[in-house]
């Protein structure tokens, strides 16, 4: 177990020259001093212990990291913590590629930047942020592994009026998630397939005119959707709405 | 000109009976201050009232209460939206049992700088924003309008702004071409008689320096040209500049 830490201005820095090295050519090197330095980084004002685990998605790290920084005061705007975060598990954030290298990816995704695009992309604080807003539905969005964001995240983390909206977050659970194989489920994304997960973005798009989807529950939600989502549909839901049809 | 309809069966909100204004708690964060009107709007008192705040891909919504029992809650910290100095308000009324929108006021944008808005719609809002590297400006098209985005890290660019007549010079008038390429070249919008997006609002105070509007692609860039130096002509930003050295 170690004591987690918070980079400082002068470990952030040092993180981005870290990032450009890699970039550039440079070996990884685990562990590196910014982590325990106090030139670089503080430990929190009162000591959490976190371990150096593997995760098998993005899920099982937001509910680890919502374990561990249960009782850390605004944790998820914290940069400091976030940055030490991404370099603490920095094999699983940048893992060597097949061609046997490491390619990180732009900043944003292991130091938090703030605005727009960038806002929710760091790998480890947006699934946390996400595990926090939606509990175990978050299954679908923070399915794949910790390094990749996945098709429903690139698909819907554009817009935060969909992203936060929970009855539709757990709409999209009950529709795509497949339950026994524990995966989302075959074709859910793929855009010749009726129903698929584009196809509910410009419906649910098309409904809010009219509809204050936001404060509505999802089997509310599910209710409105048009018949090509009727494969889709959990099959207790289905039987309601034929015998109510 | 075309006319529209209205396929929503929704009421309409005006944006002057919404009123908001912006100021930073003592800890910095953007809070804002709705106060609304609903006089002539026509829904029943329990109709549900909700104000949305955005800005881009951020987005942050207050639960207000009801039109009988106008209530915004205590925290109006606008936390999740992008560091701005712009942000935009929907106003939004709701049928509770139906979840159904019976009115909207939308596109109501609200500066730090200009704090209150009561029903005017600025055709050219201004962001102050520390991400645009190495541009000092740049028109961002979103889906409600421009916005005129200015780089905070040229020193006193918030003054520099408002009363540099060099700087109105060089940016305004470019400004305006871009916006109207925009609108007519890009996007090959048509002006509708009494449409309320955002380019017929740029395309009726266009027309008030060259009229008619033009028919055709064709003749669109001419048509910007003379509105362009119409405005120049009204604005006079090269005899402000050259006063404005003398004076200094």
């Amino acid at each position: 177990m170690t004591k987690l830490r918070r980079l400082n201005a002068k470990g952030i820095e040092e993180f981005r020259g870290f990032l450009q090295r890699i970039r550039d050519g440079e070996e990884f090197r685990a562990s590196p001093a910014i982590l325990y330095t106090d030139d670089y980084s503080q430990r929190l004002p009162r000591p959490v212990e976190i371990a150096p685990r593997r995760f098998a998605s993005k899920f099982e790290a937001a509910e680890y990291l919502a374990g561990v920084l249960a009782d850390v005061p605004a944790a998820s705007d914290d940069v400091g913590l976030w940055s030490w975060l991404a370099l603490f598990y920095f094999d699983q954030v940048s893992p060597v590629g097949a061609e046997g290298k490491r390619r990180p990816r732009e900043d944003y995704h292991y130091i938090p930047s703030g605005e727009g695009w960038h806002r929710g992309r760091h790998l480890l604080a947006g699934p946390y942020k996400l595990y926090a807003m939606h509990g175990a539905t978050a299954r679908l969005l923070l399915h794949p592994p910790v390094h990749q964001h996945g098709a429903f995240l690139y698909d819907l983390g554009f817009r935060r009026d969909l992203i936060t909206n929970r009855g539709l977050i757990e709409s999209i659970d009950l529709l795509y998630w497949d339950p026994k194989r524990n995966r989302p489920r075959r074709g859910a994304t793929t855009a010749t397939r009726p129903g698929n997960l584009r196809r509910l973005i410009a419906v649910i798009q098309q409904l809010d005119f009219n509809y204050d989807l936001y404060g509505m529950r999802a089997e509310e939600i599910l209710r409105l959707l048009p018949s090509e989502f009727d494969p889709w549909r959990p099959p207790p839901l289905l039987r309601v709405f034929a015998s109510s049809a | 000109m075309l006319r529209k309809l209205n396929f929503t069966e929704r009421a309409r909100m005006p944006r002057s009976n919404v009123r908001v204004t912006l100021r930073r708690d003592a800890g910095g964060t953007l809070v804002f201050d709705p106060r609304l009107s609903f006089d002539g709007v026509g829904v029943p008192p329990s109709t549900r009232v909700f104000v949305e705040a955005y800005y881009r891909t951020s987005f942050m919504r207050f639960d207000c209460g009801s039109v009988e029992n106008f209530a915004p809650p205590d925290d109006r910290r606008l936390t999740d939206i992008d560091s701005t100095s712009l942000v935009r308000f929907r106003v939004k009324l709701v049928d509770a049992d139906e979840h159904r929108v019976v009115a909207v006021a939308d596109d109501i944008v609200v500066s730090e700088e200009k704090p209150e808005v009561a029903g005017r719609m600025p055709l050219l809002p201004v962001s102050f924003t520390d991400s645009l590297g190495e541009q000092a400006w740049r028109i961002a098209f979103e889906p409600n309008g421009p916005v005129l985005e200015l780089n905070t890290r040229i020193d006193n660019i918030k003054e520099v702004a408002k009363s540099d007549a060099a700087f109105f010079a060089l940016v305004y008038p470019a400004a305006v071409r871009q916006v109207l390429t925009q609108i007519l070249l890009v996007d090959e919008q048509a002006a509708h008689e009494d449409g309320d997006e955002w380019w017929n609002y740029w395309l009726r105070w266009a027309a008030r320096f060259s009229a008619p509007l033009p028919t055709d692609a064709d003749d669109a860039p001419l048509w910007i040209d003379e509105v362009v130096e119409a405005f120049c002509n009204q604005q006079t930003p090269i005899a402000r500049w050259r006063a404005a050295r003398s004076d200094g």
